[in-house]
């Protein structure tokens, strides 16, 4: 079996899920998480998303892809849920992508690397209505709000959410992220405690800032010092 | 051109400039004077390579805006003539949306069952663990007797599990004599028995004898080959060691 890009790509539009999920699983014996996230499945969706405007597949294949790769992601988190948090353990993580919108692979590839990380993470999945993120938001208080979005013509839904972030009663992280990251600038929108994240990469390196920066407040926590 | 056709129809010319529509069109979409204006954003290039790069008659899925939705699928099906094209715009079926939904739905529930699947399991190995620890109670007998029944399978993972406190109980009571009895056990793995071994060591090496009473006859065909590495005393059954032993003890 091949184990190229282009072979899971295949996989993934002959809706072929053993295949997809061997293919995966071969890549995991010497590969991390974020490594076959970035390297083997956000390019596979990205070449599924050519081959649309390509006019070489439909959107109905587009979907039947989607539906395997969540399958695959599916598996990919399994040994994590050994690692289950106490409900209030920090620090913790809220994710979601904004409502209507269907690309949400991206947000949930994000939201297992930061399960991998040890974080207390809730992923919430397409189609949730503002006021309910609102609520648990505001009565769970995540340290880091991420959010997505791929649809231009939702860019000024993206405001409205930025806006209610503002008027919390604490200042959370916050992250947006999307393909639209790639081709448009949105930073001049966001509160100060917004980092726009246009890919794996630029989430990792936020990944890294903020251990430096909140290394004394983890050292806190954990009763160990970073200085000896 | 013809205006009642009952689907959105538009004759652009090269540079996607509206020429004529449809009734239905009108009825589907805002007014403008360029097909552009009806497409999502994110759907120009596609629209631009197909009808430029295209062949002469084509069809193509693409994004569109319409009156109600900010974002519509269609497909559509185009032709040239000359320096001008027909376009026209078909819905995505609402068949379709409708097996979509039904497909996100079913992603749901599977990993919803995924995990619930893994947290059954978790709950069943802990179960099986708590049922291993409970299947071998130490009972004190007399001050030099003490009897070990062994309940269910004999595995590796059921011995691991009693032993610490059978040890531990039998170090506290210090017996002279330890009675493993196979009344209640129904297969003997081989794992098991070699893990048997080890905790009869630990038992002969505090002092005590071990004798394993109530073997079934296929359970001492699995126990043979190990007979001289176990170097146990084997008893009838219960009832005559019980007595046997306590008899000695208390004449």
């Amino acid at each position: 079996m091949k184990l190229t890009i282009n072979n899971f790509t295949d996989a993934l539009l002959q809706g072929d899920h053993a295949k997809s999920l061997s293919i995966v699983n071969k890549w995991r014996d010497n590969y991390t998480r974020f490594y076959i996230y970035n390297k083997l499945i956000t390019p596979a969706m990205y070449e599924i998303g050519r081959r649309w405007q390509a006019n070489e597949i439909s959107v109905a294949q587009e979907h039947l892809a989607t539906a395997v790769c969540d399958f695959v992601l599916t598996q990919t988190e399994h040994d994590l849920v050994r690692y289950s948090p106490a409900p209030e353990a920090t620090p913790k993580a809220l994710f979601f992508t904004v409502e209507d919108e269907h690309h949400y692979l991206g947000m949930k590839m994000v939201s297992i690397l930061f399960r991998e990380k040890q974080w207390n993470v809730k992923y919430y999945q397409s189609n949730l209505p503002v006021d309910h993120v609102m609520n648990e938001i505001v009565q769970w208080k995540p340290g880091v709000i991420g959010l997505s979005f791929s649809i231009v013509h939702r860019a000024n839904g993206l405001t409205s959410y930025l806006k209610k972030f503002s008027e919390l009663d604490y200042e959370p992280e916050i992250l947006v992220g999307g393909r639209l990251m790639n081709q448009y600038d949105f930073s001049s929108i966001g509160p100060p405690n917004t980092t726009f994240i246009q890919n794996l990469e630029e989430l990792d390196h936020w990944f890294n800032q903020y251990t430096e920066n909140r290394r004394d407040d983890l050292d806190g926590d954990k009763d160990t010092t970073s200085i000896i | 051109m013809e205006t009642k056709i009952p689907l959105p129809l538009f004759k652009i010319d090269k540079e996607f400039n509206i020429l004529e529509f449809t009734g239905t069109a009108a009825d589907f979409f805002p007014e403008t004077e360029s097909l552009y204006q009806i497409i999502d954003r994110d759907s120009h290039t596609k629209l631009k390579n197909c009808l430029i790069n295209g062949d002469a008659a084509l069809t193509f899925e693409i994004n569109a805006k319409t009156k109600q939705e900010p974002l519509e699928l269609f497909k559509v099906f185009a032709q040239w003539k000359g320096s001008e094209a027909f376009c026209v715009f078909v819905p995505a079926n609402q068949d379709y949306h409708l097996v979509h939904k039904q497909l996100e739905d079913l992603q749901k529930r599977l990993s919803e069952t995924n995990f619930e699947l893994y947290e059954k399991k978790e709950q069943l190995s802990s179960a099986m663990d708590r049922t291993n620890r409970l299947s071998g109670p130490y009972i004190e007998l007399s001050d030099t007797l003490a009897l070990l029944p062994i309940f269910g399978d004999l595995s590796e993972e059921k011995i691991k599990a009693i032993q610490d406190n059978a040890i531990q109980k039998a170090y506290d009571n210090k017996p002279e004599r330890v009675l493993v009895d196979f009344t209640g056990v129904g297969v003997v793995e081989d794992s098991g028995v070699l893990q048997l071994k080890d905790m009869v060591l630990v038992f002969k090496q505090m002092g005590m004898d071990v004798v394993v009473i109530g073997l079934s006859p296929a359970q001492a065909r699995v126990l043979k080959p190990y007979r001289t590495e176990l170097e146990l005393d084997f008893e009838r059954n219960a009832k005559v060691s019980i007595k046997k032993w306590l008899v000695k003890e208390y004449l």
